[in-house]
C-alpha cells in the first residue's frame, strides 16, 4: 500500500493489517528504512506477533571480493530496533535439516555435509551429526579453520570441518566408473 | 560540597523539598536531553521553559546535549523558540549531528587542516546531518558513482529514514577500505512518536551496517562521552557542580555516569521507574550504572530547589 505521506510520523499512522502474525525478515534489495518502521509496528502492535529471519549471513559474495550485504544485515536491524531474537530458520539451525530428515530417509551417520561456510553450513552439520566437508570454493580459506582448531573454546571447535577439499570436483575420482 | 553526587551507587531518590535545594543549590551548571526532558514531539512539556528561565535568573549554565541527529543546530535552536523556551542560542546546543561532525572534522582534517586531500564522508542521513557536516569543513560523497578524486574516508551512519538496501551496499563498499572509518551519530535503537507508537533509530541502522562490513562503528552520541567532551572545549565545565538531566537510562543516565556528573532522570519520557529499579536491584556492576542518583516526575519539579 502506499505511504501516505512523506515522513515516518505519517507512516505510522497506515492502517495495519489485524491478520498479520508473523514478520519474516529474508533478503531484500528493496529493504527501507519504511519497511523496517512497519515491522516493528506490527512486532509491538501485536504481542504474539512472531519475528522470523530466513539466515543471517552477513555477506553475499561476488567476484573479485566484493560482496553485497546478507539477510543478516536486515535481521539485525528488525531485532536491534524491536529489541527481540529472531528465530532463525537457515543453517546453522537445524530446522531445514530437520525438514530433508522428514522427507527423505536420511542417516545422518551415512550423509555427508558439504559447504563453504563454517558458522551456517559446516555448524549446522557438527549439531545434526553429519559427516562435515568443507569446501575452499566459497568464503572460507583454511587459515581461518586453523584458528578454530587451535582455539580453546570449543564451540569454536564445532566449526571444524571433518574434511575438507580445494573443489567439490575434488571428488570426483572417489566416484567409480 | 559536591552536587549531590552520592557514593559509587546511585540510588535513585525523588527529588522533592529540601532535598531539591541541597542537589541543586552547589550546581553551577545542568546538561539536559531534549526529546522526552523538555519536550515530546510540538509539545512543551509543561513547566519546562519556565524551569530554564528560573535557572537563567539563578545564575546557572543550561546547555543541551541531545542524541537526535536529525537537525542543525541551527534547527533546534528554531525549535526551542517555537516550543516557548527563551534564550536558547545554537552555541548552547550540542546535538549528534553536530559532534558527529566536529569528531570527523578532527579524524580527517586533523588541527589546522584545510579540507583538500581530507578525504570525503559518505552519510547516511538527512538533510540537518548533511549540513553539519557540510559546516565542519568537510565534503560529501555524493549517492551513485563515486566521482574520481578524493576517497571516501568516513562512512557516516545518522537517522535516515530514507536508508535504503542500496545505500546500504554502497557503504560496505567504502567500508572495504581498511583506512575508512564507521562512525555512527548514536546508539539509539527506536525512538518514542507522540501516540506511543516507536520508530526504529540510528542503533538499528548502524547495527546492518557492522554486520554487512564486519567493522565496529565508533558512536559518538551517549552513553559515550565525546559530546561531553565538545562541551567540556567550549564551555569549560566542572562536573563536580553538574548535574544530567534525561529521560533515557541507557544513554542519559549512563552518559552522566561515565562523564562524572550527578544524574537526574526524569520520567516525561522513555525510560519508567521500574526499570531504573530494576536495574538498581540486579547483580551486574554494568546495571548499576544505569541508576539515576536521582529522579522528578518532571524537570518542572525542579523550580522549588531554585532561588524565588
Amino acid at each position: 500500500a502506499a505511504l501516505p505521506g512523506p515522513a515516518p510520523a505519517d507512516w505510522a499512522q497506515a492502517p495495519l493489517d489485524p491478520a498479520v502474525r508473523a514478520v519474516l525478515v529474508g533478503f531484500d534489495e528493496h529493504f527501507s528504512y519504511a519497511k523496517l518502521c512497519q515491522a516493528l509496528r506490527y512486532l509491538l502492535r501485536y504481542p504474539d506477533c512472531l519475528l522470523v529471519g530466513t539466515n543471517r549471513d552477513h555477506r553475499l559474495p561476488l567476484e573479485g571480493g566484493a560482496a553485497i550485504p546478507g539477510t543478516g544485515c536486515l535481521v539485525k536491524a528488525v531485532e536491534t530496533a524491536a529489541q527481540r531474537e529472531a528465530f532463525i530458520v537457515g543453517k546453522p539451525n537445524r530446522f531445514m535439516f530437520d525438514c530433508v530428515a522428514s522427507e527423505f530417509q536420511v542417516d545422518p551417520a551415512r550423509t555427508i555435509m558439504v559447504g563453504d561456510r563454517l558458522d551456517t553450513d559446516i555448524l549446522m552439520g557438527t549439531s545434526c551429526g553429519l559427516t562435515t566437508l568443507l569446501t575452499l570454493t566459497g568464503v572460507t580459506a583454511l587459515d581461518e579453520v586453523q584458528g578454530h582448531l587451535d582455539s580453546d573454546c570449543p564451540a569454536r571447535h564445532s566449526l571444524v570441518p571433518d574434511y575438507y577439499v580445494d573443489s567439490i570436483a575434488d571428488l570426483l575420482p572417489a566416484l567409480g566408473e | 560540597r559536591r552536587a549531590g553526587r552520592g557514593g559509587s551507587m546511585a540510588s535513585c531518590r525523588r527529588l522533592s523539598g529540601a532535598g531539591l535545594r541541597e542537589v541543586l543549590g552547589p550546581a553551577q551548571g545542568l546538561l539536559f536531553d531534549c526529546d522526552g526532558v523538555l519536550w515530546a514531539g510540538e509539545r512543551a512539556v509543561p513547566g519546562a521553559p519556565e524551569l530554564l528561565e528560573r535557572l537563567r535568573r539563578s545564575g546557572k549554565a543550561a546547555l543541551f546535549v541531545s542524541n537526535n541527529s536529525r537537525r542543525s543546530v541551527a534547527e533546534l535552536e528554531r525549535r526551542f523558540s517555537r516550543l516557548g523556551f527563551r534564550g536558547v542560542r545554537a552555541e548552547h546546543v550540542f546535538s549528534s549531528a553536530l559532534c558527529s561532525a566536529l569528531f570527523l572534522r578532527q579524524r580527517l582534517l586533523g588541527s589546522g587542516g584545510n579540507g583538500s586531500g581530507a578525504g570525503r564522508v559518505f552519510v547516511l542521513g538527512g538533510e540537518g546531518l548533511r549540513g553539519e557536516v557540510r559546516d565542519a569543513g568537510l565534503r560529501l560523497a555524493g549517492e551513485g558513482e563515486p566521482a574520481p578524486g578524493e576517497p571516501v574516508r568516513a562512512v557516516l551512519v545518522g537517522y535516515d529514514d530514507q536508508f535504503t538496501f542500496a545505500k546500504l551496499a554502497q557503504a560496505c563498499g567504502y567500508l572495504r577500505d581498511p583506512q575508512c572509518l564507521l562512525v555512527a551519530t548514536d546508539p539509539d535503537p527506536w525512538h518514542p512518536l507522540s501516540d506511543g507508537q516507536r520508530t526504529p533509530g540510528t542503533g538499528s541502522l548502524t547495527a546492518a551496517v557492522e554486520t554487512a562490513s564486519g567493522r565496529k562503528a565508533l558512536v559518538v552520541g551517549k552513553p559515550n562521552t565525546y559530546m561531553f567532551d565538545c562541551i567540556v572545549e567550549r564551555f569549560g565545565v566542572d562536573p563536580s557542580r553538574t548535574l544530567m538531566v534525561g529521560d533515557r537510562l541507557e544513554t542519559d543516565i549512563l552518559f552522566g555516569k561515565n562523564c562524572g556528573l550527578a544524574t537526574i532522570l526524569t520520567l516525561t519520557g522513555v525510560s519508567r521507574l521500574e526499570e531504573a529499579q530494576a536495574y538498581m536491584a540486579s547483580e551486574s556492576a554494568a546495571a548499576k550504572d544505569l541508576v539515576p542518583n536521582y529522579y522528578v516526575d518532571s524537570i518542572a519539579d525542579l523550580i522549588p530547589g531554585l532561588d524565588e
